[in-house]
């Protein structure tokens, strides 16, 4: 496309049947190979429609079944697919989509707070993503995000996953994914989210971070995730 | 013309050879889901054997972010294979597991999935070998020296095997940090492991006051070469801002005007302590005045030296005069700033105003009393 024909303004009807589309390329192996990633895909799907002003472009009842459908056998957390192993990242995604549609009552939404509350380390505050034990601050956001959609906080022992978050606190002000590791502006989203929704902000050095964050910004305009890479679209 | 992400031009092919990746991809697609559909059933019916585990082998070694598969992978060693196993026989196919994982890590030195196998792994072993995973790890972070799950798994191994050993390997890690940085000043990650390690080498080393103060200035030195190498670097200008404000992750940044402490508990080590930073702030004021000279557009050292003078008015006693002296200069800052760095603009616009409005609050004490 030369510069010339660079559209002017958002092709709606064109991002709205792009989105659509997602879900037919049955053709191509990428769309088997990233099967643990399609309950992810159609919330990143929904919102984009929701913000298009165009939610209906995907079917509500399908999408509702499709997602009670990833929920595990023992009605508690969801897989990225149907079939798949629950975890704490693909149940956050299902309640988002479940609260977008205004479709809780589709699920049993007291096993999920079980399911969710019984990922927190009581001693550490931390989270695991699922029974296998993985800790990430990603999972704190992913269990603190999705009670607080369902109301259910209580559930939990939020000062101590606080504190667990602070440990992730770095020199620059910025949060990494676990005690001692790098900031990272994915796991910042997290920390800071996460903070965000039990009132904890002002543990945030917000100029030091602020500095950081703004410094993302490269010359050509794009974002980075850390100092010194290249940009990426996923951190816009 | 399409793009790929990391903006790589991306060819149309010729509709033959598009008819011919079709058809490629229908076997694979058939081939792919006939081993997942197989290795489901196996798990469904919980037959943990051996051709259970080749299912997943092949399973991941296409596609190793398939997590459930992982999962059953694990399951199908302790509830089945390793089960019945002699000691020798367990340690003897967890290795094999450990250079399946290697072959893996050929495809992926990404995925948060494999290094969680080989923790298990590890984990499921008795005396694992973890000189050999440090060994490994230090080679993932020669081919790429950013990668943060390779820096993530070292502290991993390097805690496990200081606990094994019961030696303390935190002189070892920071030299580690030290040559990373030496082959390239802009290893953020480097910089970053280097500030965890620092505050617990001097707690380690029980250093008394001086000895502290040799050890931070050779930290001082290391940021001062950084920054003569390439003064556009951030890495080890953001270092260096923690350097000054003592090594503290609790301590915040003065790039917002703040005011001065109601610090009327003025007693003697307080007063040390304040002289102290005194000069230290000085010191590094003119080491940055100094390269500005060579680099009068260095964004990194406006911003530097911006945040050395509020920091320096904040803590001393100044007077009136020096404080005034001090604002303008960097209001003069922010005003190159805002021309250098134009999509930060409102971030020095912010900082200019904040400062203009406090100095009009202060009126010379004369004026107040009369």
């Amino acid at each position: 496309m030369s510069t010339s024909e660079k559209p002017t303004h958002l092709l709606v009807d064109l991002h709205v049947k792009y989105i659509q589309s997602l879900d037919t390329k049955k053709d191509d192996l990428e769309y088997w190979l990233t099967e643990h990633l399609r309950l992810s895909g159609v919330y990143w799907g929904l919102t984009a429609l929701d913000l298009l002003n165009n939610i209906d472009a995907l079917n509500k009842e399908d999408v509702v079944k499709y997602v009670v459908s990833c929920q595990h056998d023992n009605g508690s957390g969801f897989g990225g697919h149907v079939g798949h192993d629950p975890h704490l990242m693909y149940t956050l995604y299902a309640i988002q989509i479940l609260v977008i549609e205004d479709a809780l009552d589709a699920i049993n939404v007291d096993k999920v707070v079980e399911y969710v509350a019984s990922r927190q380390d009581r001693a550490t505050g931390a989270f695991t993503g699922d029974e296998w034990g993985e800790i990430d601050t990603r999972f704190s956001y992913c269990a603190i995000s999705c009670l607080s959609l369902l109301k259910r906080l209580d559930a939990v022992d939020v000062s101590k996953a606080v504190e667990f978050l602070m440990l992730c606190k770095n020199f620059d002000g910025g949060f990494g994914s676990s005690p001692g590791a790098e900031s990272h502006a994915a796991q910042i989203f997290c920390c800071v989210g996460a903070l965000a929704i039990v009132n904890s902000l002002h543990l945030v050095d917000a100029d030091l971070l602020g500095w950081w964050l703004c410094e993302r910004q490269l010359k050509n305009g794009g974002l980075n995730g850390r100092p010194e890479k290249l940009e990426d679209v996923r951190y816009n | 013309m399409d793009y790929t992400h990391h903006g790589q031009k991306r060819v149309k092919p010729s509709a033959e050879i598009e008819k011919f990746r079709k058809e490629k991809e229908a076997t694979k697609i058939k081939e792919y889901k006939n081993l997942v559909a197989s290795c489901f059933q196996k798990r469904d019916k919980k037959e943990f054997d051996k051709d259970a585990l080749a299912l997943t082998t092949k399973i991941l070694s296409q596609n190793p972010d398939f997590y459930s598969i992982w999962n059953f992978r694990r399951l199908i060693l302790l509830e089945g294979i390793l089960k019945e196993c002699s000691e020798e026989d367990t340690r003897k196919t967890l290795s094999t597991e450990l250079d399946f994982l290697q072959e893996i890590f050929q495809l992926n030195r990404k995925s948060y999935w494999i290094f969680n196998h080989r923790r298990w792994c590890l984990e499921t072993m008795q005396n694992p070998d973890w000189n050999m995973e440090l060994q490994l790890i230090g080679k993932f972070l020669e081919i790429d020296a950013r990668n943060f799950h390779a820096w993530g798994y070292r502290r991993y191994v390097t805690s496990k095997l200081s606990h094994a050993t019961e030696t303390s390997l935190i002189q070892i890690e920071f030299d580690f940090t030290t040559t990373k940085i030496n082959q390239n000043f802009s290893n953020y990650s480097a910089w970053h492991q280097r500030s965890k390690l620092l505050p617990l080498l001097i707690k380690e080393k029980n250093l008394n006051e001086q000895e502290k103060k040799k050890l931070i200035d050779k930290e001082f030195e290391l940021v001062k070469a950084a920054f003569y190498t390439d003064p556009d670097d951030q890495s080890a200008w953001l270092y260096h801002w923690w350097l000054v404000n003592g090594q503290d992750s609790t301590i915040s940044m003065s790039l917002s005007e703040k005011s001065k402490e109601s610090s009327s508990i003025l007693n003697q080590d307080l007063s040390i302590i304040t002289s102290e930073r005194i000069e230290l702030l000085q010191h590094e004021i003119s080491m940055v005045r100094e390269l500005l000279e060579l680099e009068p557009n260095s964004k990194w050292c406006l911003q530097t030296l911006a945040n050395l003078l509020i920091e320096l008015k904040r803590i001393s006693e100044t007077n009136i005069e020096e404080n005034s002296k001090i604002d303008d200069e960097v209001i003069t800052i922010c005003d190159r700033l805002i021309k250098i760095d134009k999509f930060r603009t409102k971030r020095f616009e912010d900082l200019r105003s904040k400062i203009i409005s406090a100095k009009s609050l202060v009126k010379p004490v004369s004026q107040e009393l009369e």
